[in-house]
């Protein structure tokens, strides 16, 4: 075990202000994590259009925090035999290939685009933004019960290409048809 | 020096005192060999007085016993934080002070003055253990100078100095758990905190570093959730890591309502509420923390 060394301040009823610095609260942006973890676990649950080169997964929006937990992903694991590309465009035109659109919230007025623009190809587009389940998303985050979970809509994924398999309809909070 | 003056007059008490020739010798041999510094000589002579039946109730050989043990510690052990050599003294000097029922005991100032002395040894020998493997020395003698001390002025607030000690060990282990996330630092950290919000659940030290504890524990759940965690599960590290944010959270509002300019506090509560996906408190208290920084 380590040893960590502390003094004790020699005052008989009231510590230094310096212990208060002894307290320290962690950075760490979990939503990012649980986010990045989504995206990743829902490349698990997709028959993919595997193409030559990288599984490509792209950020529409300004999004550090999540984008630096992909990079961490796509830095050790790899979607079946492709290895994982992260890319951030402002715009959704700007998108080329890709397997996987997030949306940031202040972005959602070009989710219309985005669905036009991927329509059939087999590419899933993800938002977070209430409401958007409904409106051509096939994947929509939204928190309930202080937890960050997800919608589904299974004719936008049809139009999008996408097969949604039961195991995953059960994992979501709300499926539209 | 102003014991061995004592001592001397103790010499002629002990001559009236009407004890077995041979008993008194051993009391006076002891104090002969103190006198000239034969600390170890003496302890064995005052050491069988302590244990005989004619004797072993006299203030006189308590007393003497205290001196003696007092400077066996002070030339042999006061460089360590644990001293048999200073428990036989402060025993013997408070079974002296029994025995001297009526207070009229001639050396009683000064054992007090000794036992006062001895007590500070404990205090100050608290930060030659304070780390994560010898805490427990830490501890004894942070017990050991808070029952002195209440014995010698009974008004002594020792609760107060427990407080201080606990919280002391408590946010010890905190920024332990900070660097190691073991679950042994973090079980540690919370009896300590716990036993210090236990005696003083109102202050803000001990409800910021408990309410830090738990958001540091909510945050390590996500920290450490490996990316490759099947989405089954991870409701599972969300539910265990909402739990302690919510657990996080009383004890860092608590805190904030007592200092409302406290930085790492209201850097906290962003973070608690930022867990819990309530954006709203999160960007008021990201506010707060911007107006704080810029001040």
């Amino acid at each position: 075990m380590r040893r960590i060394v502390f003094l004790f301040i020699i005052s008989f009823l009231t510590l230094s202000t310096d212990l208060v610095e002894y307290a320290y609260f962690q950075k760490d942006d979990t939503q990012a994590k649980i986010k990045a973890t989504f995206l990743y676990g829902f490349t698990k649950y997709f028959d993919w259009n595997s193409g030559d080169g990288d599984f490509v997964i792209t950020i529409v929006g300004d999004a550090p925090g999540l984008i630096a937990e992909l990079n961490r992903i796509s830095s050790t694991k790899k979607v079946g035999a492709q290895k994982i590309s992260i890319q951030n465009h402002p715009n959704i035109k700007d998108v080329d290939k890709t397997n996987i659109v997030f949306i940031t919230p202040d972005k959602s007025a070009q989710l219309n685009d985005a669905v036009a623009k991927f329509k059939g190809k087999g590419i899933l587009i993800i938002t977070e933004k209430q409401g958007l389940a409904k409106v051509g998303a096939t994947i929509n985050f939204v928190v309930d019960d202080n937890k960050q979970k997800f919608e589904l809509n299974k004719s936008a994924a049809s139009k999008a290409g996408l097969t949604i398999g039961s195991s995953l309809e059960k994992l979501a909070l709300n499926v539209y048809n | 020096m102003r014991v061995c003056k004592h001592i001397s007059l103790l010499v002629l008490l002990l001559l009236g005192a009407g004890h077995s020739f041979a008993q008194v010798s051993k009391l006076e041999k002891a104090l002969e060999l103190y006198r000239e510094k034969q600390l170890d000589s003496a302890r064995v002579y005052i050491d069988s007085a302590a244990v005989n039946a004619q004797t072993r109730n006299e203030y006189n050989v308590w007393m003497v016993r205290g001196f003696v043990y007092k400077d066996l510690y002070r030339s042999k052990e006061s460089a360590k934080p644990i001293s048999a050599y200073r428990h036989v003294a402060v025993e013997s000097f408070k079974q002296a002070l029994a025995l001297d029922t009526f207070a009229k005991g001639s050396q009683r100032e000064g054992i007090v003055q000794s036992l006062k002395f001895l007590a500070s040894t404990y205090h100050n020998d608290i930060n030659k253990t304070l780390d994560t493997v010898n805490y427990q020395v830490s501890l004894d003698n942070a017990a050991n100078y808070a029952k002195l001390t209440k014995f010698l002025t009974p008004d002594f607030n020792d609760k107060a100095y427990h407080y201080d000690v606990y919280l002391t060990v408590g946010s010890m282990f905190e920024k332990e758990y900070e660097r190691s996330s073991t679950k042994f630092t973090l079980d540690l950290a919370k009896a300590y905190l716990f036993k210090a919000h236990d005696i003083d659940s109102s202050s803000f030290l001990v409800n910021k570093d408990l309410g830090l504890l738990y958001y540091n524990q909510a945050v390590e759940i996500i920290r450490k959730m490996d990316v490759d965690v099947s989405l089954e599960e991870l409701p599972v590290y969300q539910d265990r890591s909402v739990k302690l944010a919510k657990q996080a959270l009383p004890y860092l509002l608590k805190a904030h309502n007592m200092n409302n300019q406290d930085k790492v506090v209201i850097e906290g509560l962003m973070g608690v509420y930022y867990l819990l996906n309530e954006m709203e408190l999160y960007n008021q208290f990201k506010k707060k923390s911007e107006e704080l920084r810029d001040k």
